[in-house]
């Protein structure tokens, strides 16, 4: 199991084909970053969110035959990700709404990646910021809530954002410059 | 291993949760590829067919029998081949997204796309007749044939100096009897017909299907001026 940690995902994924065992160091690679990625697009609670976390990599292993290696499986495994949660908050669509992620770092964050911050108001560099971003996150539309996480806090690139929401680049490049918009408007109107 | 992990590797066993072969993906992809190119394919026909129909409809003859039929006019639009393309290229444009990398390309690349296909491909079976052939078979379906009857009734305003019907007799070669699409007997007079566009004697036939363009001199006669083959030649 020790040479696994060298291969890369896609021969990982070809090894579990054969052998169930070495799917479990997929399941270690990418439990944690599902996981935050989960809480960071839904409002869940972390019971709910791990459950939904199970489901995904029984997709995953239910799948593993179709996954296609001109892929990233990051991509793949996060847009399996991304169809359970939204399926589950369809499902679910009179369920509690709440962020359950405490972390403040999380949304400070999310302010300093965003480029062209500048003419946000400066007070937003105070120590209520955590919870301004919040307010502000929860009110925003599902679909600019994740595209904002996708590339700010998971880092992907549009192409694998387009991958993971199965949208066109064109239309990704254009949910992100809606969501920084009316991210930076809902944080002016609150700040006003 | 971590807990979630474990509880992870510990349900797929105990639930004997297994992997779907890769067969069954196989075989849906194939699915979606084989309906997406059976679905062009239709559609081209059937926009094949608008060709067609609208091709072979006596444009000039429109300022004609325009006033006497007033919104019947409409009539003149192949809307059943219309709905059936548009249909069709619906379901390509779903289709087309379930494919692996579908969506990839905006809604207006497919649509562009699709829509060039379609007129490229359509014109090709225009082009070999595949449509007229087509046309000539559904005919024998009562349901299609009431529905070219509909489009018939415009072309016979014999007041406007336009009759339609199929040829039933021959009078050597100053007359013809036709019947029109109300079943009217006309004897028509074909002596001063010009032949129009080289295409008259070809269409002096029992049973053939014409349009008498002239004037009517009383009920049941009519003086042709030309005689035209319902459907254009090509």
């Amino acid at each position: 199991m020790q040479d696994l940690k060298n291969k890369t995902d896609a021969e990982i994924v070809k090894l579990s084909l054969d052998n169930d065992a070495c799917f479990e160091e997929l399941v270690e690679r990418y439990e944690a970053k599902l996981m935050r990625y989960i809480l960071r697009i839904a409002s869940l609670g972390k019971e709910t969110a791990e459950d939904l976390l199970q489901e995904v990599f029984v997709k995953v292993y239910q799948n593993l035959n179709d996954f296609d290696s001109q892929f990233l499986f990051s991509s793949w495994i996060y847009k399996i990700t991304h169809n359970v949660v939204i399926s589950y908050i369809r499902k679910s669509y009179n369920g509690p709404k709440f962020i359950s992620i405490d972390d403040d770092e999380f949304y400070k964050n999310f302010i300093d990646l965003m480029p062209g911050n500048s003419d946000l108001p400066k007070e937003l560099d105070s120590k209520n910021i955590s919870k301004k971003v919040r307010a502000v996150l929860l009110e925003l539309p599902e679909g600019y809530r994740e595209v904002l996480v996708l590339y700010y806090l998971e880092e992907k690139s549009y192409k694998e954002i387009s991958d993971i929401l199965e949208r066109p680049i064109n239309s990704v490049s254009v949910m992100i410059n809606r969501a920084k918009k009316q991210l930076k408007e809902k944080l002016n109107f609150l700040n006003s | 291993m971590s807990k979630i992990s474990e509880k992870i590797i510990e349900k797929l066993k105990k639930e004997g949760i297994e992997k779907i072969p890769k067969w069954r993906f196989v075989f849906k992809r194939a699915f979606v590829w084989v309906s997406l190119v059976l679905a062009i394919v239709l559609g081209s026909f059937a926009v094949s067919m608008v060709m067609f129909q609208i091709i072979n409809m006596d444009l000039d003859l429109l300022p004609r029998v325009a006033p006497a039929v007033g919104f019947g006019l409409f009539k003149i639009v192949p809307y059943f081949w219309l709905l059936i393309a548009v249909l069709l290229f619906v379901f390509v444009y779903f289709d087309f997204k379930n494919t692996r990398k579908g969506y990839r390309y905006g809604g207006g690349i497919i649509v562009g796309t699709s829509l060039i296909i379609a007129f490229v491909l359509g014109a090709g079976l225009y082009f070999f007749k595949t449509s007229e052939r087509a046309d000539e078979f559904f005919l024998q379906m009562p349901f299609y044939e009431n529905m070219h009857r509909g489009r018939e009734m415009i072309w016979n305003v014999p007041d406007r100096g336009v009759i339609s019907g199929v040829i039933i007799k021959l009078e050597g070669d100053k007359a013809i009897i036709l019947e029109d699409v109300m079943e009217n007997v006309w004897d028509v007079n074909i002596e001063k017909i010009k032949i129009g566009k080289g295409r008259i004697d070809k269409n002096l036939f029992v049973g053939n299907r014409i349009k008498a363009v002239g004037e009517m001199i009383s009920p049941g006669k009519f003086q042709a001026d030309e005689i035209r083959p319902f459907r254009m030649p090509r």
